[in-house]
């Protein structure tokens, strides 16, 4: 068996052991997913327009509500890992195994991709279900979903990662949700397109373009929503790859000093 | 003659912390022999830790050469973590897993074939006991279980070297002597163990050389048997009382 190929088999091995651990939560997670995106959806289909918010808005909130999720888990994975480094740190057995340690941590990356993505899947049927007419899939295309839903997951791995290596304590995590979290989830595109920001603050709307969840929020409408209004989905698709590289780098280096590992 | 089995050569590990440099390990060389088990002891901060975490490819040394064989141990790092075992002081099972479940997965990353990992399991769980509670998840398990479940899952793929952290601390007496068996039968088995322990009486009964770490260095390195008889002691702790009065020379 050639190196490349044992390393590949260890991968595959690590990812099945999460697959494993995932299946016995992953019912909590739908329950979890279900409820968070059937309050937003609800909200903004049913009583928001009572105020005078349109039912498109709805559609567009709905739609953002996939990757909301996905990054929302953020929270929890990094919690989990945290809670693993002060406690009983499997990752260090991870880490004594026959198997670079770069790809022990892109295996994290990859694991949290898929615990976050998959029930985050479940969200657009719902938005069909309680929107029903006034959601459309006449310009869903199902090639630029996925690509832009797998990316956007394995995105979310990735920062996830980043955000646990500049965690020192559990103490802290509550701080990074509020501060540094909530903060990109509110103006990376959650409640509003970049171009409704460029309308009224264009500086802020070129500020934005660092935001690094504009860009799946922005993908994910153009895939299900179609393009016009929204950034160019080449763009989105490009830019998540450059801020999944970014971050998965800066991640895996911070806590190979943290670690200390070989 | 004894046959070295890992070299290792001047090794530091040096940790810095804003303006102070902590040497963990000082320049450290030994000879550790095939089929030997050798007790690392030492105060808190002596470094046995940091030596086995080092020797078990967690850490990286800030200088000096670990060999096996001949060869670095850096060289083909991967390739040298299938020829050992490792066992940390905190049981770091998956508690969403049975134990039969952890030592299945910990066969298949060791590239281990299905039907191997089954007998090799089965043979395991035998040995070392642990039949009433393979099908447990290992936070039901007692210490003394999970550390046999550790010491267990560290040799899955028959390596050539283990290193036990002190597998036995805050066990109680009993459950300490049972896992001496277990440690005695890796040695029957021609396996190499390393021991790190702050058990005097432990690595007494069971180390065929004993290394005492203070401060980063080696102070001393002989039979357990030499050591009474140069110290003029009968037993172990009191030439280790006696050595960490003296000065280091």
């Amino acid at each position: 068996m050639t190196k490349s190929n044992s390393y590949l088999k260890v991968f595959w091995e690590l990812l099945k052991t999460d697959f494993y651990v995932y299946r016995q939560s992953m019912v909590d997670w739908v329950i979890n997913t279900i409820i968070w995106a059937s309050c937003t959806i609800i909200s903004f289909a049913y009583i928001f327009p009572i105020a005078g918010m349109t039912k498109d808005f709805a559609v567009f909130v709905a739609v953002g509500t996939v990757i909301s999720c996905i990054y929302w888990d953020i929270w929890s994975t990094s919690y989990t890992f945290i809670a693993d480094l002060e406690g009983e740190r499997t990752i260090d057995y991870s880490l004594t195994l026959p198997l670079p340690n770069y790809l022990v941590l892109t295996k994290y990356i990859v694991s949290y991709a898929i615990k976050g993505g998959l029930p985050a899947l479940i969200t657009l049927p719902l938005a069909k279900l309680f929107l029903w007419n006034s959601m459309s899939f006449h310009n869903f295309s199902i090639l630029k979903f996925t690509i832009i839903f797998l990316l956007s997951a394995i995105f979310m791995g990735s920062f996830s990662l980043f955000i646990t290596s500049r965690i020192s304590r559990m103490t802290q995590i509550e701080n990074i949700g509020l501060r540094f979290l909530f903060p990109i989830w509110f103006f990376g595109g959650s409640n509003y397109s970049w171009k409704m920001i460029e309308g009224v603050a264009p500086t802020m709307a070129k500020i934005n373009l660092i935001n690094p969840l504009i860009y799946p929020m922005e993908g994910i409408r153009v895939a299900v929503l179609g393009q016009p209004g929204y950034i160019n989905f080449f763009v989105c698709v490009l830019m998540t790859i450059f801020f999944t590289i970014l971050f998965g780098f800066m991640g895996i280096n911070k806590l190979k000093n943290r670690l200390d590992f070989v | 003659m004894h046959k070295p089995l890992i070299k290792i050569k001047n090794l530091k590990k040096y940790f810095y912390d804003k303006n102070k440099t902590v040497k963990a390990l000082d320049g450290i060389s030994l000879d550790i022999h095939e089929s030997e088990i050798l007790g690392l002891l030492g105060v808190n901060g002596a470094g046995k830790t940091t030596l086995s975490s080092i020797l078990a490819t967690l850490h990286p040394p800030t200088d000096g050469e670990v060999l096996f064989g001949d060869q670095s141990i850096y060289k083909d790092i991967n390739s040298f973590r299938k020829k050992i075992g490792f066992c940390p002081q905190k049981p770091n099972l998956i508690n969403h897993s049975t134990v039969k479940q952890n030592l299945i997965f910990a066969g298949r990353y060791f590239g281990l074939e299905e039907s191997e990992i089954k007998t090799r399991v089965d043979e395991l769980v035998e040995q070392f006991d642990l039949s009433k509670y393979a099908d447990s998840k290992p936070f039901v398990l007692s210490g003394g279980y999970k550390q046999r479940v550790l010491l267990t899952r560290s040799i899955i793929h028959k390596p050539k070297l283990v290193i036990l952290d002190e597998p036995t601390v805050g066990l109680d007496p009993h459950i300490r002597h049972q896992l001496w068996e277990n440690i005695r039968d890796l040695k029957s088995q021609g396996i190499t163990v390393i021991l790190t322990t702050h058990y005097l009486d432990e690595a007494e009964t069971l180390s065929d050389r004993i290394c005492i770490l203070d401060k980063g260095k080696i102070r001393l390195i002989d039979t357990p048997e030499n050591l009474k008889s140069v110290y003029q002691k009968s037993k172990l702790e009191d030439v280790f009382i006696q050595l960490m009065k003296e000065e280091p020379k």
